[in-house]
């Protein structure tokens, strides 16, 4: 039968071993079985202590001719066994001879890693947040300076708009988020409706919960809402797509190609996700206010027509425009922060996870930020 | 005819993705021992029979054995036994990218949860050495390395296990010449040494000559021939007419004097 150096055929491996016997010339060790790495793995420890020790007899004659599989795993041990040299006495198989010339020659190197000495690793530290800072505020600086370039180029040239990814673009992060902020939005609306009817209610001042629901749901959650859900939603998409366009060097062959990155792939999602928040953050308010209008007819009896008489009364419609005011900002900031953080990706697998990450909460919490920004500048706008 | 020892057999299979029919009954033996290559037009189904030959996707109808186990019916454990036994070099090597190189190769190793790491140590530094890779290259990332660097890389990560069995995909795609040819080198060496049997996807007719005991030919979803270079090229076939007849096929195939 040929049997090559892993000459195991589709059965099992069988157990590695060896049996001492009295030869000619003093005591021979004679080892069987499969010295594979497959099958010393699960006895390791085992042959390495009877390996070791049959080693320290110099007189002994090591005989590997019957062994059935032999790789270099099972040479390994053999090998550190020896302690790094053929014994005295040792009788090879021909196709055996290479493995062990292969330790041979091989040195037990530790690879190193080389890193730079503590002071500089120290200033490194130091210095990093700066830069981390710094550098990606330039970018989107250059960012925001393309597209402002790019925003006159196609004034110039409308021809060159690209309408069909706008299109798609308020498709996707549109259309299709319909769902989720109708549902999200009457939810939160339900909810703030129940709990402030509660409260209102010890102090018989049930009526105002219209002003309740009116003023917070227009002009602060359903805004709010619809960018966080978007951010999240299509942030995270944007980034990852466009992180997976430089792994997949895309962007190169679209440079190449004479086409330009920001204007094919910025320019059409920073628009779409600013014309698309306003139209989202209202859909968001009109279903909270129906789920808040719900709660209060089942809670405290107030129901639609009394919404419909007494909400134009008594809210100036300058909140609803502060609301979608405000969705149109951070419909350009969502699609800025996603954009910018796909580009940057690097091509390895890691960052393009860490990078949509960053994404998502770098939006959200400049959605946050905004937000609360607002609130205090428009202090005096939109009460009587 | 005598009674061959199979590595791989495969069975009358069929592939259907929807409505697309990829294989209509393909049955083979890759011998044990040899190298075997696969060859087909694009969309002949080549790398989906890799892939079945893995254990990576399911046929929709036939069987596949390897070392006589039943890929489609076995237990998890006993695949992922079966698993250990062979290693695959993918087209685009599929390092992972937040290990460095001594970590990619190491991994397998770590993953029996039996050896110890200066075990480890020793074995992952003698497959660098296997596939003449500098042992400096071992704190590398993968996005460091050159195409040429990456392949071996991802050769020596398929090797660590010791496989008995080695698939290739497009072991020469993304080469230069040069460094192609010191890749085809490389592998016979280690098959030479090692003794694990070779399956492999190529398109380069520079490489088959060399690189390929015998030559499997797949096209309209078929088997269209097996064997040598010489019997698969006598073939009267419009495919192998194609790519063994053709203008450049005759330059190259002349010039390796085959």
């Amino acid at each position: 039968m040929d049997t090559h150096v892993n000459g195991r055929s589709g059965a099992a491996p069988e157990p590695p071993g060896c049996t001492l016997e009295q030869g000619s010339s003093g005591e021979v060790l004679r080892l069987h079985g499969d010295w594979t790495l497959a099958a010393v793995s699960p006895q390791i420890g085992s042959l390495t202590a009877t390996l070791e020790a049959c080693a320290r007899r110099v007189d002994l004659t090591w005989d590997l001719r019957g062994v059935a599989a032999l790789d270099s795993a099972g040479a390994l041990l053999l090998w550190r066994a020896w302690g790094r040299r053929r014994p005295e006495n040792l009788e090879l198989g021909d196709r055996q001879q290479a493995l062990f010339a292969a330790w041979e020659h091989q040195e037990d190197t530790v690879p190193v890693v080389s890193r730079p000495p503590l002071g500089q690793r120290l200033l490194a530290g130091l210095a990093r947040p700066g830069r981390a800072m710094v550098e990606p505020t330039r970018a989107l600086l250059m960012l925001l300076g393309q597209l402002l370039i790019d925003t006159v180029v196609l004034l110039r040239h409308p021809g060159r708009i690209p309408w069909r990814e706008i299109s798609a673009t308020i498709y996707v992060t549109g259309f299709k988020a319909l769902a989720i902020t109708g549902l999200v939005g009457a939810l939160i609306g339900v909810v703030i409706a129940y709990q402030s009817a509660l409260q209102l209610r010890n102090y018989g001042a049930e009526i105002f919960i219209v002003e309740m629901l009116g003023f917070s749901v227009t002009r602060e959650l359903g805004p709010m809402l619809a960018a966080i859900i978007v951010a999240g939603r299509s942030g995270s998409a944007i980034t990852a797509q466009i992180g997976v366009m430089r792994l997949t060097q895309e962007l190169d062959a679209m440079t190449t190609l004479g086409l330009s990155v920001s204007q094919r792939l910025v320019m059409p999602r920073v628009l779409a996700l600013t014309l698309v928040m306003p139209l989202l953050a209202l859909w968001t308010i009109i279903a909270a206010m129906i789920g808040g209008i719900i709660a209060s007819e089942l809670t405290v009896g107030l129901g639609f027509e009394y919404f419909l008489i007494a909400l134009p009364d008594r809210m100036p419609v300058a909140n609803l425009w502060i609301g979608l005011g405000k969705s149109l900002v951070f419909g350009a900031v969502i699609g800025l922060t996603a954009t910018h953080l796909g580009l940057r990706v690097q091509p390895n697998t890691r960052d393009l996870g860490a990078r949509t990450t960053r994404s998502v909460v770098t939006s959200i919490t400049l959605v946050i930020v905004l937000n609360a920004i607002f609130s205090i500048i428009l202090r005096e706008v939109g009460f009587r | 005819m005598s009674a061959e020892r199979c590595a791989i057999r495969m069975h009358d299979i069929h592939t259907r993705f929807g409505d697309t029919v990829v294989h209509r009954g393909i049955s083979l033996c890759v011998r044990e021992g040899e190298r075997l290559g696969l060859v087909g037009g694009s969309g002949s189904g080549k790398t989906t029979l890799l892939r079945e030959m893995i254990g990576l996707l399911r046929p929709s109808q036939g069987r596949v054995e390897v070392f006589g186990y039943d890929l489609n019916s076995g237990d998890p454990g006993e695949l992922q036994a079966l698993r250990n036994r062979y290693g695959v070099l993918f087209q685009a090597g599929a390092l992972f990218t937040d290990l460095d190189v001594f970590d990619n190769i190491a991994l397998p190793l770590r993953e029996m949860k039996r050896l110890d790491e200066s075990l480890i140590r020793e074995l992952v530094m003698l497959k660098l050495a296997l596939v003449n890779l500098d042992p400096a290259v071992a704190r590398a990332m993968p996005w460091e390395l050159s195409g040429g660097m990456v392949k071996r890389v991802a050769l020596a990560r398929a090797l660590s296990l010791e496989p008995e069995l080695l698939f290739l995909d497009e072991p020469t795609s993304g080469l230069d010449p040069i460094a192609s040819d010191n890749f085809v080198q490389l592998i016979n060496r280690l098959h030479r040494e090692l003794g694990f049997t070779l399956v492999m996807i190529t398109h380069d007719l520079h490489t088959l000559p060399d690189l390929c005991d015998r030559i499997a030919v797949l096209a309209d979803g078929g088997l269209v021939s097996i064997g040598t270079l010489a019997e698969v090229a006598d073939v009267d076939h419009p495919f192998v007419r194609e790519f063994f007849h053709g203008k450049r096929a005759r330059r190259v195939l002349t010039a390796a004097g085959g």
